[in-house]
C-alpha cells in the first residue's frame, strides 16, 4: 500500500512520438486513433490523480511523414520549413492525444479537461549544434533522391547506418520555454496541459525580443526538462520502450536500474552505457532535470507508468543526498523499497 | 443594454471590453501554394502589423481564422503523395492548419507587439468544435474545399478514398459536409487565458468537426466548419458582446459590382435579414459571415462589425465598415450608440 503523499502534486510526463502512431504497420487515421486510446488507458491512473499534470510529446514519425509528402509533392506545393512542420505536428498530436485522454476520462465518468498548446522554444543561435547538423530526421531516400532533395531544396542529407538516406538536421539544446506561464495558468486549474510536443517548435530570439523559426528539431526529453524547472515541477517520467534502463544493455552483464543517484549515472553515462540514439537522450535529460532543481527522474515505459510512479518499477534517478538517504532508511519511502543494484560498487 | 463599461485607451476613441476578431485564411496565405516559408512569414507580419492597434488595446480579445488555403494543400499533398504515405482524416488535417496557422499569428502578433515595448502573451489552442452527427449537411455535402482537380484525377481520388467530388466552375474539387457548429469544446480554458490578457487564438479553420456519443465520448468526422458560424458561437458562450468579421473590402454591400451598388454603415438586425432574403450575399462569400453576424445578434451580441483587415481600428472607432446592431439599437442617438459616428446608408 502506498499513501498519498507518494503521488507528486505536480508530475510532467514526455510519452513518445509512438503514443500516437506504430514505427511501422497501419498508420491510418483510424489506427493512430486506435494507438491514442490504448495510450489513453495506460495514462488513465495519471490522468485520474487530482494532481497538476504537463505532457509532452515527441513527433518523430508525424513531422517524417509530412518532410516525406514535403518532397514527394514539391512540384505541386512549395514545402513549408521545419519550424511550420513541427508547428502542425503539435496541432495534429496535441488533438489526437488530447480527444483521446478526454475520451477515457469520460468512459469513467471524469469531468477533467485536457488542453493543447502551441509551443515555440528558444534556441541559442550560436549553439555549436548549428554548425554540425547531426540529427537524422524523416523518411529514408534512395542516394540519387536524397541528393536531388538536397540540391532542390538546401537540406542536408546523410548516410544514415546502412538503413538509407535521411534528411540531418541541428539539433540544438532548449534554451528559454516561450510563453510558460500560460501552460501554468491552465496546470493550476487542473487541466491537463499538452505542451512542447516534438521539443516545440525551434526559434530564435532576436535583440529586440522578436522571434523566427529555424530549421531545427530539439530533443523532446530535453524540453520536458526545461518546462518541469521553470514550472517548478519536481517530478519527471519518461517513458519510452522498456520499463527500466539497463547497462550493458542486451549484452553480457545485463542490469536493469532501479533506483540510481545522480552522480552514479553520470558514470554510467561517461562509460558509455546509454547510446546516442536510443536511451542516451533521455538519460542525459534525466540528468539536466535534477541539476536544474528536480528531485526525481523516472524512464520507464507507458505500461509501467503508475507502477512507476508508485515505486515498483522503472528507473529512478535521484540526488546524492536522496540517494543516500533512500539506502539509509531501507524501505521508507516509495522510490527507496526497490533495492538499488546500480548502487552496488 | 448599452450600460456595459468600457474603457478608454490613449488613442482617444472607446473600444469594447471584449472582442472577438476573425481573420480570413488570406491574412496568412494570399498566395495559393506557391508562397514560400518566408513570403508567409512576412504576409504574417504584415497582417500582425494592421492588427497591433487592437492588439495594444487591454482589453480581452479572442481571435479567431480561417484555413481554406492551409488544408487544400494538405489535401492536394495527400493525394499527391498516396502511393507512399496514408492520408489523414480532414480532422486531423484541420488540426495539423490549426497548430500551422497558430504558430505563424502568435509569433508574429508577439513579434509586432515586442517591437514597440509591449508584453502581452499571444497563445494558441487547439480547438475541437462539436457539430451534431443529425446535421442535414452530413446527408448533402456542399462545401468545396481543397485544390482543384482534372476530372480522371477527381474520379480516381474518389473512388480510391471514397471522397465525394463534384465539378466547381474550371474543375473538379472535393466536397464535404459543413454542419453547424453545436458546441465548443473545453471553451473554459480559453475564458481563463482571455481573463489574463493574453490574446488567444482558437477555433482555427472553424475548429476540428467532432461529434459526441452518449457517455461524452468524441470522434473527429470528415467535415469543416465554417468559422465565421463558430467565431458567432464562440463570441455568445464566452459572453463577448462584440464581434469583428475581417474580409477583403471594408464594407458589404447591396447590388455588389452594379453601378447602383450601395455600401452598408449601420444596419439593424431586422435590415440585414430582408436583404439576405433578397439575395444580396451569395453563400460562396458574403452569404455565411452576414449569416454568423445575424446569428451573433440574435444570441445577444451588440454589434457584429464586417470590414477588411486594414480598415479594423478605423472601424472599431465607427469609422467604417458594416456594423449590425439589435434594432432598438439603431434608436439610440449617434452620439450615444454603442460605435458612433457611421450613418445608417441602409436605412
Amino acid at each position: 500500500m502506498r499513501l498519498a503523499a507518494d503521488i507528486p502534486r505536480r508530475l510532467i510526463v514526455a510519452v513518445g512520438g509512438n503514443a500516437i502512431d506504430a514505427d511501422r504497420g497501419d498508420d491510418s487515421p483510424e489506427a493512430q486513433k486506435a494507438i491514442a486510446a490504448r495510450t489513453a488507458q495506460a495514462m488513465l491512473p495519471l490522468l485520474l490523480l487530482d494532481n497538476q499534470l504537463v505532457i509532452t510529446h515527441g513527433n518523430g514519425p508525424q513531422v517524417g511523414k509530412l518532410l516525406l509528402a514535403n518532397a514527394i509533392a514539391r512540384e505541386r506545393i512549395r514545402p513549408l520549413s521545419l519550424d511550420m512542420l513541427v508547428a502542425q505536428t503539435q496541432g495534429a498530436t496535441a488533438y489526437i492525444l488530447a480527444q483521446a485522454f478526454e475520451n477515457a476520462l469520460r468512459a469513467v465518468g471524469n469531468p477533467r479537461h485536457v488542453v493543447g498548446l502551441v509551443t515555440q522554444v528558444e534556441v541559442d543561435p550560436a549553439d555549436p549544434a548549428f554548425a554540425h547538423p547531426t540529427k537524422p530526421v524523416g523518411p529514408f531516400f534512395t542516394e540519387a533522391e536524397a541528393k536531388a532533395l538536397a540540391d532542390e531544396l538546401g537540406v542536408t542529407v546523410q548516410e544514415d547506418a546502412g538503413r538509407g538516406w535521411r534528411y540531418v538536421v541541428p539539433s540544438p539544446r532548449p534554451k528559454h520555454i516561450c510563453d510558460i506561464s500560460l501552460a501554468q495558468t491552465l496546470m493550476a486549474m487542473r487541466t491537463v496541459v499538452i505542451v512542447g510536443g516534438g521539443g516545440g517548435v525551434p526559434v530564435v530570439r532576436d535583440a529586440q525580443g522578436c522571434r523566427h523559426g529555424v530549421e531545427a528539431v530539439i530533443d523532446k526529453d530535453l524540453t520536458t526538462a526545461a518546462i518541469a524547472n521553470v514550472l517548478g515541477i519536481r517530478d519527471m517520467m519518461i517513458l519510452t520502450a522498456v520499463p527500466r534502463v539497463a547497462i550493458h544493455f542486451g549484452k553480457p552483464g545485463h542490469q536493469e536500474l532501479r533506483t540510481v543517484s545522480l552522480s552514479q549515472i553520470r558514470r554510467y553515462q561517461a562509460e558509455g552505457h546509454f547510446p546516442v540514439g536510443s536511451m542516451g537522450p533521455k538519460v542525459d535529460a534525466a540528468v539536466r532535470f535534477l541539476e536544474g532543481g528536480g528531485r526525481r527522474a523516472i524512464i520507464t515505459s507507458l505500461e509501467t507508468a503508475m507502477p512507476a510512479l508508485l515505486g515498483e518499477t522503472g528507473t529512478h534517478i535521484v540526488s546524492d543526498a536522496d540517494f543516500a538517504a533512500s539506502q539509509a532508511n531501507g524501505c521508507g519511502s516509495g522510490t527507496s523499497a526497490t533495492t538499488s543494484a546500480a548502487g552496488r560498487p | 443594454m448599452n450600460a456595459e463599461p468600457r474603457n478608454a485607451n490613449d488613442a482617444g476613441f472607446e473600444f469594447p471590453r471584449r472582442l472577438i476578431v476573425a481573420i480570413s485564411s488570406s491574412a496568412i496565405d494570399p498566395l495559393d501554394g506557391t508562397g514560400t516559408p518566408q513570403a508567409l512569414k512576412e504576409h504574417a507580419a504584415a497582417t500582425a502589423q494592421a492588427m497591433l492597434p487592437l492588439l495594444l488595446l487591454d482589453n480581452q480579445l479572442v481571435i479567431t481564422h480561417g484555413n481554406g488555403p492551409q488544408v487544400g494543400k494538405l489535401l492536394l499533398a495527400s493525394a499527391v503523395a498516396r502511393g507512399r504515405i496514408t492520408p489523414q482524416s480532414l480532422d486531423i488535417l484541420v488540426a495539423q492548419t490549426q497548430g500551422g496557422i497558430a504558430y505563424l499569428l502568435a509569433q508574429a502578433f508577439e513579434n509586432a507587439l515586442r517591437a514597440v515595448g509591449s508584453p502581452r502573451h499571444v497563445v494558441g489552442l487547439v480547438t475541437q468544435v462539436e457539430v451534431d452527427p443529425q446535421d442535414p449537411a452530413f446527408a448533402a455535402p456542399s462545401k468545396p474545399v481543397g485544390p482543384y482537380f482534372t476530372k480522371s484525377e477527381a474520379q480516381a481520388l474518389a473512388e480510391q478514398f471514397g471522397v465525394t467530388v463534384k465539378e466547381d466552375g474550371r474543375a473538379w474539387r472535393y466536397v464535404v459536409p459543413s454542419p453547424q457548429p453545436r458546441h465548443i469544446c473545453d471553451i473554459s480554458l480559453v475564458e481563463a487565458l482571455m481573463c489574463t490578457r493574453t490574446v488567444v487564438v482558437a477555433g482555427g479553420g472553424g475548429g476540428i468537426p467532432v461529434v459526441r456519443d452518449g457517455i461524452g465520448c468524441r470522434r473527429g468526422v470528415e467535415a469543416v466548419i465554417d468559422k465565421d458560424l463558430t467565431t458567432a458561437a464562440m463570441a455568445d458562450v464566452l459572453g463577448i458582446r462584440d464581434m469583428m468579421i475581417l474580409t477583403r473590402v471594408p464594407r458589404i454591400a447591396l447590388r455588389y459590382g452594379r453601378p447602383d451598388q450601395q455600401d452598408l454603415g449601420r444596419v439593424s438586425l431586422s435590415e440585414i435579414r430582408r436583404y439576405r432574403a433578397e439575395g444580396h450575399f451569395p453563400p460562396g462569400t458574403m452569404g455565411p459571415k452576414v449569416d454568423a453576424a445575424i446569428r451573433f445578434v440574435e444570441g445577444g451580441g451588440r454589434c457584429a462589425i464586417i470590414t477588411s483587415l486594414d480598415h479594423a481600428v478605423p472601424a472599431l472607432r465607427g469609422e467604417t465598415g458594416t456594423h449590425i446592431v439589435p434594432d432598438e439599437s439603431l434608436d439610440v442617438p449617434a452620439d450615444r450608440a454603442p460605435v458612433a459616428g457611421v450613418t445608417g446608408a441602409g436605412a
